[in-house]
């Protein structure tokens, strides 16, 4: 009872109530998704506790979940199924023409909307908490191929890249990256090391380096000649080297060997189109 | 000479018998004295495994001044009931489980050892545990705590665990219709 008088009466003390953080973080841990999202409500610093992505890595490690999306159902709802009881824990309403797509990193999900719609936001959610926040729209490419969630593990940061083409500009390559967190969000537009078709199925991202399987994509290729050219891994963007590139405003592949291999391509396809 | 050397082997005698003893003493921060089995001390808390380890037990009673007496009292009352138990399958695989894991549903006994504290009482214990490293207490006391939360209203919570509500009518409103957007129950 003393030490409840205690807690009580220190009015300077921090809003954590009789609980310390550490504790309260471990308690809360433990509360299911579902109720998780209501104690947002309770004060700050539970929301903020429960915001944080690395909560939400320790809260998706122990609450295992399945993401998934009703698309082309005129529900354009997202589901998040409890992996122990297998129940619906969570449904959360999308903007309409949410894509099938998903990614997601270190406790975190984007959903990339309709792939042809220039004003469409694509998402990012908690499942752990429920919060989804919109992507603003930016200057969207007439065609998003896809929307790839990472992690830099370095600084902590996440990121979401946007590969598309701009079909009235002979469907230009287009990416663009937008870090998430505080501050504002802003899709930053990186010029292209090559010009790739890709498809959202045939994209791994692992340590902060995105992996996409990719075809070249080349008017010449409709000929015999550009038929070899089949679909390839193509190491396109470490997330760590977009944070050290933008100081320098180029955009690279994950090492220099790869670069060296890109334009050692690039230069043999040049030749071959001379020929 | 004699007399010396029969104070001698009495000191040696005692010596062996404090090595030997199967108990350890704990003071609370009020002052009151608890004996606990050394075992169950060792196994169940980190904290009191490494001060016996480390010879900073003292036999007058180990200083705990972070720990009132009702909560040292359920801290001690747990380790002889846990020593008591016989551990079961899933207390055996809880140990070398890695932290990803789902959470260990607590035994029967443990549920019935926290239910029937009150609300002071268990947020005590559950700082105790964390204090002392007892990561079984502390699992079985956060799952009291998680359960506790469960149907409650904000305002309720609150109650419960003295916190200000810190938002204003408008950031709550804010929150709330982002809730609305977001989910629905079943």
């Amino acid at each position: 009872m003393a030490s409840a008088l205690l807690r009580g009466a220190d009015p300077l003390a921090t809003n954590d109530g009789v609980l310390p953080t550490d504790v309260l973080r471990e308690i809360l841990l433990r509360v299911p998704a579902k109720e998780l999202c209501r104690l947002r409500l309770v004060c700050r610093s539970w929301r903020s506790l429960t915001s944080d992505p690395r909560f939400a890595t320790a809260h998706s490690a122990r609450h295992p979940m399945f993401v998934g999306v009703l698309p082309d159902t005129g529900l354009d709802e997202i589901h998040l199924v409890d992996l122990h009881s297998g129940s619906v824990v969570k449904r959360i309403r999308g903007p309409k023409g949410l894509c099938s797509h998903l990614s997601t990193q270190a406790g975190l999900v984007c959903v990339s909307a309709e792939p042809i719609d220039r004003a469409a936001q694509d998402l990012v959610l908690n499942p752990a908490t429920g919060a989804v926040s919109a992507l603003p729209v930016g200057d969207r490419p007439s065609m998003v191929l896809a929307c790839v969630l990472g992690h830099v593990p370095s600084t902590g940061e996440y990121k979401v890249v946007r590969v598309g083409n701009q079909v009235e500009e002979r469907m230009k390559t287009v990416f663009q990256v937008v870090a998430l967190g505080g501050g504002e969000q802003r899709w930053r537009t990186k010029p292209s090391p090559v010009d790739i078709i890709t498809d959202s199925r045939f994209i791994a991202v692992v340590s902060g380096v995105a992996y996409f399987m990719a075809t070249y994509d080349d008017d010449e290729h409709d000929d015999d000649s550009g038929s070899d050219m089949g679909p390839e891994l193509v190491l396109l963007s470490g997330f760590s080297n977009i944070v050290a590139d933008e100081e320098r405003g180029g955009w690279s592949g994950v090492d220099g060997g790869e670069e060296e291999d890109m334009e050692e391509r690039e230069r043999r396809r040049r030749e071959k189109r001379e020929i | 000479m004699e007399v010396d050397k029969g104070k001698g082997e009495a000191e040696e005698t005692r010596k062996v018998a404090e090595a030997d003893r199967d108990t350890v003493t704990l003071k609370s921060s009020d002052g009151k004295l608890f004996e606990v089995s050394k075992e169950a001390a060792a196994r169940l808390s980190t904290v009191l495994a490494g001060m016996i380890a480390g010879g900073s037990i003292d036999d007058n009673g180990t200083d705990l001044k972070q720990i009132g007496s009702e909560a040292l009292e359920n801290v001690v009352d747990y380790c002889n009931k846990h020593a008591n138990s016989i551990p079961s399958a899933a207390l055996i695989s809880s140990s070398i489980s890695f932290n990803t894991a789902p959470f260990k549903e607590p035994e029967e006994w443990e549920r019935k050892f926290v239910d029937r504290l009150s609300h002071d009482a268990l947020f005590d214990l559950v700082e105790a545990a964390n204090f002392l490293g007892m990561e079984r207490l502390l699992d079985v006391t956060c799952h009291k705590i998680s359960e506790m939360m469960k149907g409650k209203s904000p305002d309720q919570i609150r109650e419960v665990f003295n916190i200000k509500n810190d938002y204003t009518k408008e950031e709550l409103e804010e929150i709330r219709q982002e809730l609305a957007w977001a989910f629905y129950d079943d």
